[in-house]
């Protein structure tokens, strides 16, 4: 293969972001090799060519180097037509808030997973779930978000719905119950093929790993899940 | 004026992001108005649009609501061509990445000098360097980020020099001295007309203003600049 046109994605194993660059890419149907790193042990190799030490990279052919996820996304995009991003400037624009929009809503979704802090986990919570209610807004009666064709703004809320999904188990009330447009835009959204086939395999484990080991509220909340069954009630979720 | 065609910046009076905006419209000659909202103090109407509650949301006719700052940028460049752009898709997301490190430097930067411990204060300023390093690699010997032309991502740059500018009489040492191109890519920066006139008049009496009413460590590091306007000879935190 010539080599100019490698493509090498670099990523954490429960990295949100690596997960939509992935999720694009075996949508899109691109050959890549995958390099898994730690986050806590980022290799010398790595520090040098990321310029703000994150992941995702996409490592095109030997020497260039993409970062950002969502400058990624639209790259691949725009090489591998027809475009899933519209060409109109006011819909591009719109597009492309939402993409910081879902940055925003994954990070809040992990600082709630990871939360050692009770008063802060509910805070958290708040916050997502008024996310959420906006989003019902902007679904109204569609599909996907721009209408009932999947564009590259879709792709964003993939990490949103996965992890709400593998949450579903170890809450005891369904963060989606009042939002039926999210709650059908997230199935649609996990059940595409490249949903599982972007997913990375031990993503739930390490996970619930996470949760587990880093003593967080959600730990604390029902050990017995973590090591046992399906909490049947919470007390931080009574209402 | 055609109402649909309208645009309305609503910005924060420092706000760096704002900043970018403004110089973009300015460049490329936008008519806009603007309407400055206070940080602490969001207007109702702000928070029903503004989807994160952030600025700077460029309003268009009577409904349509762009934020990111480097949403807006692209935005405003594709409706006023010849667009600072590139249209290689690998070019654009190599500049798209170089915005999001203009806006982590930009953090940074706020980070430091807002800064009211010493740890994080001398940390941050460590960061800044590193950062600095990459933007050094990055000109090589060009005059721009990507040659002889200032393409969209210089316009990212301007609010790290408008503030690095500001910071300079605050500091005993000058934090670009073993940057020469950086200092040099600023000095261009900084002297291009829309970096005048897309400025808030009163940036740097604010900036100066929350450095002294936050007890800062800028500030307790030499408050005789802030008390008097002396440039202070020596300050224990930078020396290297």
């Amino acid at each position: 293969m010539d080599k100019r046109f490698k493509h090498t994605l670099v990523a954490f194993k429960i990295c949100p972001y690596c997960m939509k660059v992935l999720t694009i890419m075996c949508h899109k149907n691109v050959k890549f090799e995958i390099k898994f790193i730690e986050m806590h042990n980022k290799p010398d190799w790595f520090t040098k060519i990321s310029p703000l030490e994150k992941v995702p990279i996409l490592i095109i052919g030997e020497e260039v180097v993409l970062f950002e996820s969502a400058a990624i996304m639209e790259y691949i995009d725009e090489i591998t037509p027809p475009k899933l991003m519209s060409d109109d400037p006011i819909q591009k624009a719109l597009d492309r808030a939402k993409f910081e929009y879902s940055n925003e809503i994954i990070k809040s979704l992990y600082q709630f997973i990871f939360c050692t802090e009770q008063e802060k986990f509910v805070k958290l919570k708040e916050w997502i779930i008024n996310r959420l209610k906006q989003m019902e807004e902007w679904l109204k009666d569609k599909k996907y978000l721009n209408g009932s064709e999947i564009s590259l703004v879709d792709f964003n809320f993939v990490p949103v719905f996965v992890v709400l999904n593998m949450l579903k188990p170890i809450l005891p009330c369904d963060m989606l119950k009042d939002y039926k447009r999210v709650q059908n835009y997230g199935d649609s959204l996990t059940s595409l093929q490249c949903t599982k086939t972007g997913r990375v395999p031990d993503y739930e484990f390490l996970m619930i790993d996470g949760i587990k080991n880093q003593n967080t509220v959600l730990f604390r909340s029902n050990p017995c899940y973590f090591n046992g069954p399906k909490p049947s009630r919470c007390c931080f979720f009574s209402k | 004026m055609d109402k649909r065609f309208k645009h309305t910046l609503v910005a924060h009076k420092i706000c760096p992001y704002c900043m970018k905006v403004l110089t973009v419209m300015r460049h490329k000659n936008v008519k806009f108005e603007i309407k400055f909202i206070e940080t602490h103090n969001k207007p109702e109407w702000f928070l029903r649009i503004s989807p994160l509650g952030s600025v700077p949301i460029l309003i268009i006719g009577e409904e349509i609501v762009l934020s990111e700052s480097a949403v807006i940028m692209e935005y405003i460049d594709e409706i006023t061509p010849p667009k600072l752009m590139p249209d290689d898709p690998l070019e654009k997301a190599i500049d798209r990445a170089k915005f999001e490190f203009s806006n982590e430097i930009i953090r940074n930067l706020y980070s430091f000098i807002f800064s009211t411990e010493q740890e994080k204060f001398v940390r941050q300023k460590e960061w800044l360097m590193k950062h600095f390093k990459w933007i050094e690699e990055w000109l090589k010997d060009k005059k721009y980020i990507n040659g002889n032309e200032l393409s969209l991502v210089d316009l990212s740059f301007v609010p790290l020099f408008v503030a690095l500018n500001m910071l300079k009489s605050t500091l005993p040492c000058d934090m670009l001295k073993d940057f020469k191109r950086l200092k040099m890519y600023g000095e261009m920066i900084t002297s291009l007309p829309c970096v005048k006139t897309g400025r808030v008049p009163d940036y740097e009496f604010l900036m100066i203003d929350g450095i002294k009413s936050q007890n800062t460590v800028l500030y307790r590091s030499n408050p005789c600049y802030f008390n008097n306007g002396v440039k202070p000879q020596g300050c224990c935190l930078f020396r290297n």
